[in-house]
């Protein structure tokens, strides 16, 4: 649900491409005064496709493992370290630089892509900007450079790890206040287990607010986020004491309730619909609500329950259809 | 542990980066830099420290012994800093630059804070009196600016980290529901006990130690999958839902339990009056425990 995994944190990540772009754009001024024209072509170059990265992350979060901005921006900071031209007689300033590449390389992209991109910058440096230097100085700048690198890819990835593990443990939806999907699983089960040893019944009432995906796309994430807001507040309203209530994906709801029948689910949606659509409203026309009823079958396993409220879904349908095909 | 643990807990990453702080501490001695090569040593102490102590917030000494290990690899970076003659190579000052990574991963983010703060003024001045030219320009900026980005990450994981905490309905370390769910539950269950016309069981488990995972385990296995079990404050406390028929069920329960875990104390409560019983169990959870 990317409501409540937002892991990737899109302004840091712009704002250090943006201070990166700012730095180049000043390393390729300088050479420009100082009339050293053979290197100012890649600190050029690459100004304008730091600000581009900084704009595209600014306005877009990342949704894949391996972060396409930050895979870009280190290869980009591997080509400079690697043929920038020297601008002075010794390369000091490439060994500071260098150093702090593999710090930037887990910072942008925690993962072991950036363990391979500090280790082919290594040898890359080696060979081409140390090969001069003695074996001893060579050794020095690997394991310092190794040191520098395991350091900040523990940290880096542990700090990864632990947010990892605190999201698996959240059971509540940030925006609504209800439990995600993650507990619905383990709720599934307790009630179920418990609506067979006390022969009582136990139905659902899935809640599709179809204008989401819309609302999200035309009038931002803010105002998403207030409409199934207002949505879920409603539907609270609705709960009798001992139902529960669950963010099922990003526009659909559903309300877990104990004791009682097909007939009772029913008339508990009639009633909610009829609340939602006087005091839900929507930026974008009349409100679009698909309440669909179910109830525990005899025998049926949890697999099967969760299963049958996964196909229950109508927004999921033409993804369910392709899927088959 | 086995390997497969120790590479999803990174302690593989830790051990490489002791060897290498190891092998450059013996470079140093070879080459007769004593100075440096002491550095190189109390950063391997800092490491080695972090490896067999972990990082477990409710061991107080350890956290006490742990500032003061970083507090001695502060002090020799700085007595370093101040004493060290001019060299041919400032390979050694790249150390530095992991400085706010280490301070952000041993030590709680606040105190880390501090060090860091307290780290950069002072070896800032003393760079600035040891360094010259432009190399003192570009080390200087590449310290800040290493310092700010990792200030920066570890600020947006914290915030990310205590944001998650807020959300949290269970317990980290048992990965039962917590506290703040267990409240929440009770009043539930006890309305839906007044509405279906029947009755909520509670059982208190105390222990001598703190619980184990494998004791969890074993005493969900008592219970059925709508019978919730609670980790509370305390670690060597327990709190069970049991929803019944009749009061009667509830001896049940107790009968079996009091059969399988006769190490455990055990108290069982029907609910009367909402008040008293939360008010009862909010007792239980803070009053002082058993345990070491």
């Amino acid at each position: 649900m990317s409501s409540e995994v937002n892991p990737t944190y899109p302004r840091a990540s712009a704002s250090l491409y943006l201070v990166l772009s700012l730095g180049l754009g000043a390393l390729a001024f300088k050479v420009y005064l100082s009339g050293y024209y053979q290197a100012i072509l890649l600190p050029t170059l690459l100004t304008p496709i730091f600000i581009a990265l900084g704009s595209w992350r600014w306005h877009t979060a990342n949704r894949y493992t391996h972060d396409p901005a930050a895979v870009t921006a280190l290869l980009a900071l591997g080509l400079l370290l690697l043929f920038q031209p020297e601008t002075s007689t010794n390369i000091t300033q490439w060994h500071w630089i260098a150093f702090c590449y593999p710090l930037l390389a887990f910072y942008l992209l925690p993962t072991a892509l950036s363990l391979a991109f500090c280790l082919l910058l290594l040898a890359g440096l080696l060979h081409l900007r140390l090969h001069s230097h003695s074996i001893e100085d060579q050794l020095t700048f690997s394991g310092q450079f190794l040191l520098l690198m395991f350091i900040a890819c523990f940290y880096a990835i542990s700090n990864l790890l632990k947010i990892k593990q605190l999201e698996h443990l959240v059971g509540l939806d940030k925006v609504t206040g209800f439990f995600n999907r993650r507990h619905l699983t383990q709720r599934l089960n307790a009630e179920v287990s418990r609506a067979r040893a006390t022969k009582k019944p136990l139905a659902l009432l899935l809640v599709e607010l179809n204008q989401y995906p819309e609302i999200q796309k035309e009038l931002g994430q803010l105002l998403a986020d207030n409409f199934i807001r207002e949505a879920s507040k409603l539907c609270k309203l609705n709960c009798r004491t001992g139902d529960e209530a669950y963010r099922y994906d990003e526009q659909t709801l559903l309300l877990l309730i104990p004791n009682t029948t097909i007939n009772g689910a029913l008339v508990l949606r009639s009633r909610l619909y009829q609340h939602l659509l006087q005091e839900l409203t929507s930026d974008l026309g009349p409100l679009d609500v698909i309440i669909t009823p179910l109830e525990l079958q005899i025998g049926e396993q949890v697999a099967d329950l969760e299963m049958r409220i996964a196909n229950s879904c109508y927004h999921s349908l033409s993804d369910r259809v392709e899927d088959k095909l | 542990m086995g390997l497969l643990v120790s590479i999803r807990s990174l302690v593989w990453c830790q051990f490489l980066a002791c060897s290498f702080f190891i092998l450059l501490f013996g470079w140093h001695i070879y080459q007769g830099d004593d100075l440096t090569a002491l550095m190189y040593l109390s950063g391997s102490v800092v490491i080695i420290f972090t490896l067999l102590s972990g990082q477990d917030p409710s061991k107080k000494n350890l956290q006490l012994l742990n500032r003061l290990v970083f507090a001695g690899y502060t002090l020799v970076s700085l007595i370093l800093l101040l004493l060290a003659p001019q060299k041919n190579s400032f390979l050694h000052l790249s150390l530095y630059l992991a400085y706010p990574l280490l301070a952000f991963y041993l030590l709680p983010f606040r105190v880390a804070l501090l060090f860091v703060i307290g780290f950069s003024i002072l070896a800032n001045l003393l760079l600035m009196l040891q360094l010259e030219g432009a190399f003192r320009a570009i080390y200087i900026l590449a310290f800040w600016l290493v310092t700010l980005l990792t200030s920066l990450n570890r600020f947006t994981h914290f915030t990310r980290q205590e944001a998650l905490q807020k959300q949290l309905n269970r317990d980290p370390k048992t990965q039962l529901l917590n506290q703040d769910q267990l409240f929440t539950d009770l009043q539930k269950e006890q309305e839906r006990a007044e509405r279906e016309a029947t009755c909520l069981g509670v059982i208190c488990f105390t222990s001598i130690e703190n619980f184990s995972l494998v004791e969890i385990k074993e005493l969900k296995g008592y219970f059925a999958p709508y019978e919730g079990i609670y980790s509370v404050q305390s670690a060597n406390k327990l709190v069970a839902l049991v929803p019944l028929a009749t009061p009667q069920d509830l001896q049940a329960h107790k009968k079996k339990l009091t059969q399988h875990l006769p190490h455990l104390t055990l108290s069982f409560q029907i609910t009367s009056t909402e008040q008293s019983l939360a008010s009862d169990l909010k007792a239980f959870t803070t009053e002082p425990g058993l345990a070491k």
